[in-house]
């Protein structure tokens, strides 16, 4: 699922750029990367991944210390991408500029208690008084909000069909990341927040291409949810859900008793919502109850309804850029990109992080600067991924999705 | 393998209805179902539309819904719908089944359309929005009609609860709890009812009328309710705004918000019942007012109440005593034979009249009467038990109420006990008094509870103990209501007798005992009964004086006496013979009214000088008012009549009597005289009243002489006039006006002399 929109006119400009910085010191890493970003004349737009082990505010001081006046949204990440590489610790900044952009940020907290509002306010008014062409909304969420459809929800029912949705979940580091900040953070201008959502509503004389891919295959037959209520399902086709769930993947046999060793394998195996055009992956979580055999996912899943168990290894994770990469290029209607900004599922980190052959990260961010070839791109590991290209349906788990710039 | 395609329209109508669960009302529906709608059918645009508005719709930029073209997709006028970013969208859309419809219209991007399966779920989504909302306008209903039962229930327990604290205080008040604990009663139901806030009460303070006093209060810190103790009108605030003004009084400020209403006694503003919050967070409503209002109206009623039953219990209980007064010992008395005579028991009743208080009462004031009245109670209180009853029926007569004993005797012991109590000295600030009681005791009948026929028999008992001696008590005997019924019927008898004028004048020779010359008459008065003969003063005189028919007996004696003196010295001066004194009893009961001047009309009217007339003083067993008599008798004196003591030497103090009252003449007890012949002891006693006589210079008249030797003795003692069997016996008009035309009457020495 690909989308590419644009036009260009000779009299405007637009310069896409980023920068990266892995100072120790936050604001000194704010400022250089920003400084890095900042290439070009009249920039319109600062888009910041901060590492959560960065202090935010430092962070930002640093930016605004090279950028003032720059309208900017951000969020924290638990690991960052960059043309030189994964990276934690990393500030990754993208500048949009020159007259060929307009932008206007955008804010809502809450959305934790209260994700459609949120939704709705950081949408409201967005485009307002703005050209209709080329509109797109780069969104980015809490990745600890349990609703994220919601807040998308929120945002299409304040915009409509007519404006592409792409971004991430904000996310935070790894438990076992002991003394790191556990909560999430974002960048609004000139201020850091919690519990909150930004957004940029962004319109360009030039094309972008938003693109999205995952890369598991789905085992077997699909499965019918026999008995289930919001997340929980207890059985599929009649079988208590965790048996049906690790048979049907081929689990190891201590997965089926001891919860540390079914986390461990449940974690790269989601379950695949049937829907008309596409799969909607659902994140089997860790609140299993293995002697009642019920399954957790995020997000619902109906009773009565069709899953598939999916499976994936390290190649096929990262076969996934060689997909994404070039259908985003496609979308921009054989426009050339300016740059690009990836947001790459946290799970699929983790998939390539514990590759049987070893750690295989850098081999997916190298395969990204491959497909960029030579033009700038950052991103960050997600806690969900926003893709909203046709349709109300915009939120995904464990893809990996990309904004090609033109 | 499964129907893929019949799968993922079950498991998007459970999402969808999943999706609508959350809705719980009908715009929240509406806007759920086009969400869902869109996300199970990858649709651009899904709108409802409700008579030609759009309801919701998502797809649109906010607000931007383009209600005409949707409304011609229902009107089939159209197949497409332009989604500004999508350009012209298939459109299908589905009826729900109310009237008028409403239609769900799903519209996507592509040139598909939609499948069987797709339309038959839109269809399904469009029932079951229509039964989602149909649900959630019921439980809307539902739920407004619960929150109006929930406010009438809360309203109606609430009620209940007013009611009930009301009702409560209500019986406190019916039930004379203090004043105090009522009114806490209704700061405490008030603050239950008004929630977390401090109540109040407050009353004007009766010595400073602009000073309000803190009578009660509830939801105060202690030491708020310290501070709180006392406040004038102008700092009581609130409080203060509702006693001046007569009406609810209400603060709401940022610090406080607090309401008061005025408490009334008899319709006079007194005080105020107030409320406040602190924190200014609270409103006062109507309903706060309301029940304000009805605990104020309960303090004012407590109020009223209190102030009224104080005065009632002031008139219901003797001041000077603290006792209770007759009448509601009387009707306590009544109340009291009636549960006893349910259970068979029996009630005993003494009736106390103190003996000799009179004295007390006339010679040391009032104030020292009181006292002693004060201390008597005190005395008969401490004679009887808690559960008894010790009443002051008035003057110096009190009752005391026995309940709960097995015999008589126990009554008669608290009989004696009183006599003892009583007979002991009453200390008056150093001066020690002596009186006495005499005690009548009636036993109730069971079967007969007639206060008044207790206390009747009671009274009976007493007065007999009082006329046998004083001092004693005697237990009711039937004989003695035949007693008293005796001397009703006498007293109607003497009524006739002095109609038919029956009453007839003896008279008995006073005479010198040197010489037995006649110096004057005692008058005596005689009922010559038609049936019965002649009936002696003793037998009658007693019931004379408790009926009041001394006065007329006595005046007709008075009259005919003073009468006859006059025709008889009228015979005697042309004789020669010296004008005989005569001599007429006037018990101190007859001293009443102007008897001055009915003396002086008699003396008038019969020509008899006033210096013939010699009145002589008896006691009546009735009690004196010693300061009234003192003062008739100076009254009788100054008419010029001679005034003799009578019986001098027994009844009441004859001493006091010669000391106090203007007597000319001694007249000396016959027992003296009687004693004379064979007790020479006693015979000092006579000598010593004739001596007395001569110290203070009255006359003496020994009384009772019958024999010679008694003469010559009363002779020897200095004695100069007497009377009795020796000198003549009383004698009627016709043989005393014989006697006093005797030129040489020497009455008695004839005989004597004649015997040696």
């Amino acid at each position: 699922m690909d989308h590419g929109l644009g036009t260009h006119t000779a009299q405007s400009t637009r310069w896409f750029k980023v920068g990266t910085s892995s100072e120790t010191d936050p604001h000194r890493a704010g400022a250089v990367a920003a400084s890095r970003a900042l290439a070009g004349p009249d920039p319109r737009l600062l888009v910041v991944f901060c590492s959560i082990r960065l202090d935010p505010h430092a962070v930002l001081a640093g930016i605004k210390e090279v950028a003032a006046g720059v309208p900017l949204i951000g969020c924290s990440s638990g690991a960052e991408i960059g043309v030189e590489g994964p990276g934690m610790g990393v500030v990754a900044v993208a500048a949009f500029g020159g007259s060929g952009f307009t932008v206007r940020t955008s804010a809502a907290t809450g959305t934790r208690t209260a994700p459609r509002e949120g939704g709705n306010e950081v949408a409201r008014s967005a485009f307002a008084g703005m050209d209709d062409t080329n509109q797109f909304m780069l969104l980015l969420t809490d990745g600890l909000v349990q609703d994220q459809d919601e807040i998308i929800g929120g945002v299409y029912e304040m915009l409509g069909a007519g404006v592409v949705l792409v971004g991430g979940a904000a996310g935070t580091a790894v438990v076992s990341d002991s003394g790191v900040n556990a909560d999430t953070f974002h960048m609004y201008d000139g201020e850091v927040l919690t519990d909150a959502v930004v957004g940029a509503a962004i319109t360009s004389d030039g094309p972008f291409g938003v693109a999205m891919r995952h890369g598991f295959q789905e085992v077997g037959e699909p499965m019918v949810v026999t008995r289930s209520r919001k997340g929980r399902i207890y059985t599929l086709d009649n079988r208590p859900a965790v048996h049906a769930y690790l048979d049907r993947l081929g689990a190891p046999a201590e997965a089926y008793h001891d919860k540390k060793a079914f986390v461990a394998f449940s974690r790269l195996r989601p379950l695949c919502v049937l829907r008309r055009a596409t799969e909607e992956v659902r994140f089997v979580t860790d609140d299993v109850d293995l002697d009642e055999g019920s399954l957790m996912c995020v997000g619902d899943v109906p009773e009565g309804g069709v899953v598939w168990p999916l499976d994936s290894d390290a190649d096929s994770t990262i076969e996934t850029v060689d997909r994404a990469w070039p259908a985003a290029v496609e979308a921009l209607g054989g426009r050339s990109p300016l740059g690009f900004l990836a947001f790459d599922c946290g799970i699929r980190q983790d998939i390539l992080s514990q590759s049987p052959t070893g750690d295989r990260v850098a081999e997916e961010v190298s395969l990204m600067a491959r497909q960029a070839a030579g033009l700038p791109f950052i991103g960050f590991y997600t806690w969900g991924e926003i893709a909203r290209i046709r349709g109300v349906n915009g939120l995904h788990h464990q893809t990996l999705v990309v904004l090609a710039v033109g | 393998m499964y129907d893929i395609a019949a799968a993922l329209v079950v498991q998007q109508l459970a999402e969808f209805l999943g999706a609508l669960s959350e809705a719980s009302d009908a715009p929240n529906a509406y806007r759920l179902a086009s969400t869902s709608a869109a996300r199970a059918l990858d649709a651009e645009m899904v709108a409802v539309l409700r008579g030609g508005a759009v309801a919701a719709a998502v797809g649109f930029p906010a607000g931007q819904a383009p209600a005409r073209e949707l409304s011609a997709v229902v009107s089939g006028e159209r197949a497409t719908v332009d989604v500004p970013g999508c350009g012209p969208c298939r459109a299908i859309f589905a009826p729900s089944g109310t009237e008028p419809p409403e239609y769900l219209v799903v519209a996507r991007a592509g040139p598909d359309g939609f499948t069987v399966e797709e339309a038959s779920l839109v269809r399904g989504m469009a029932r079951v929005l229509e039964l989602h909302v149909h649900m959630v306008q019921s439980l809307a209903a539902e739920r407004r009609q619960a929150a109006l039962n929930r406010e009438l229930v809360d309203s109606l327990s609430e009620r209940q609860r007013l009611l009930e604290h009301l009702s409560g205080i209500q019986r406190a008040i019916a039930r004379r709890t203090s004043l105090p604990r009522v009114l806490d009663m209704i700061t405490a139901g008030a603050h239950d009812l008004l929630g977390r806030d401090g109540v109040t009460l407050w009353l004007l303070d009766s010595e400073e009328p602009d000073m309000l006093v803190l009578k009660s209060e509830v939801g105060l810190l202690q030491q708020t309710a310290r501070r709180l103790s006392r406040a004038t009108l102008a700092e009581a605030g609130t409080v203060g705004r509702a006693v001046v003004e007569d009406q609810l009084s209400t603060v709401a400020g940022p610090g406080e918000v607090s309401m008061a209403v005025p408490v009334h006694d008899s319709g006079t503003v007194v005080g105020a019942l107030a409320v406040a919050a602190h924190g200014g967070e609270r409103e006062y409503e109507k309903r706060d007012r309301d029940i304000l209002h009805a605990f104020a109206e309960h303090a004012s009623l407590a109020v009223t109440d209190a102030k009224t039953f104080q005065a009632l219990n002031k008139a219901h209980h003797d001041q000077v005593t603290g006792l209770v007064s007759r009448s509601p010992f009387v009707e306590q008395l009544q109340r009291g034979l009636s549960v006893a005579g349910c259970a068979g028991d029996r009630l005993g009743l003494l009736f106390v009249d103190l003996d000799g208080f009179k004295l007390v009462n006339d010679s040391l004031g009032h104030a020292a009467g009181d006292a002693v009245l004060a201390e008597v109670g005190a005395r008969l209180r401490a004679c009887v038990r808690n559960t008894d009853t010790v009443a002051r029926l008035g003057g110096d007569e009190f009752a005391v109420l026995l309940a709960d004993f097995e015999t008589d005797h126990e009554v008669i012991a608290v009989a004696e006990r009183v006599l003892d109590q009583i007979s002991r000295p009453f200390d008056l600030t150093g001066q020690e008094v002596f009186i006495g009681a005499s005690v009548g005791i009636s036993l109730s009948d069971p079967t007969s509870p007639d206060a008044d026929a207790l206390i009747r028999d009671a009274d009976l008992a007493m007065y007999h103990a009082k006329r046998t001696g004083k001092g004693r008590y005697e237990v009711f005997r039937p004989e003695m209501q035949e007693a008293f019924e005796k001397t009703v019927n006498l007293a109607t008898e003497l009524r006739r007798a002095l109609e038919r004028d029956e009453f007839v004048v003896y008279y008995q020779p006073i005479c010198t005992l040197a010489d037995g010359k006649l110096v004057g008459l005692e008058a005596l008065v005689r009922w010559r009964h038609p049936t019965r003969g002649m009936v002696t003063p003793m037998e009658f005189i007693p019931a004379a004086e408790d009926t009041e028919m001394i006065i007329p007996i006595g005046h007709r004696v008075l009259r005919q006496a003073c009468r006859s003196a006059f025709e008889w010295n009228q015979q005697r001066t042309p004789a020669g013979l010296p004008e005989l004194t005569v001599h007429v009893n006037v018990s101190t009961r007859q001293l009443r009214g102007d008897v001055a001047k009915s003396v002086a009309d008699v003396l008038r009217e019969t020509g008899l000088a006033a210096s013939r007339l010699v009145l002589e003083i008896t006691e009546s067993h009735q009690a004196l008012d010693l300061t009234q008599v003192c003062h008739q008798l100076q009254r009788l004196k100054d008419l010029g009549v001679g005034l003799a003591i009578d019986d001098f030497g027994t009844g009441f103090s004859s001493l006091l009597a010669l000391r106090q009252f203007p007597i000319d003449t001694i007249k000396m007890d016959k027992s003296f005289v009687d004693d004379l012949d064979e007790h020479s002891d006693r015979s000092d006693l006579a000598r010593a009243i004739v001596q007395l006589g001569r110290t203070v210079r009255r006359d003496v008249i020994a009384e009772g002489i019958e024999s010679d030797r008694q003469r010559r003795a009363l002779l020897d003692c200095g004695c100069r006039l007497g009377q009795g069997y020796l000198f003549g016996k009383p004698l009627d008009h016709v043989a005393t006006t014989a006697l006093v035309s005797e030129t040489r009457f020497t009455a008695g020495l004839h005989r004597h002399a004649g015997a040696h």
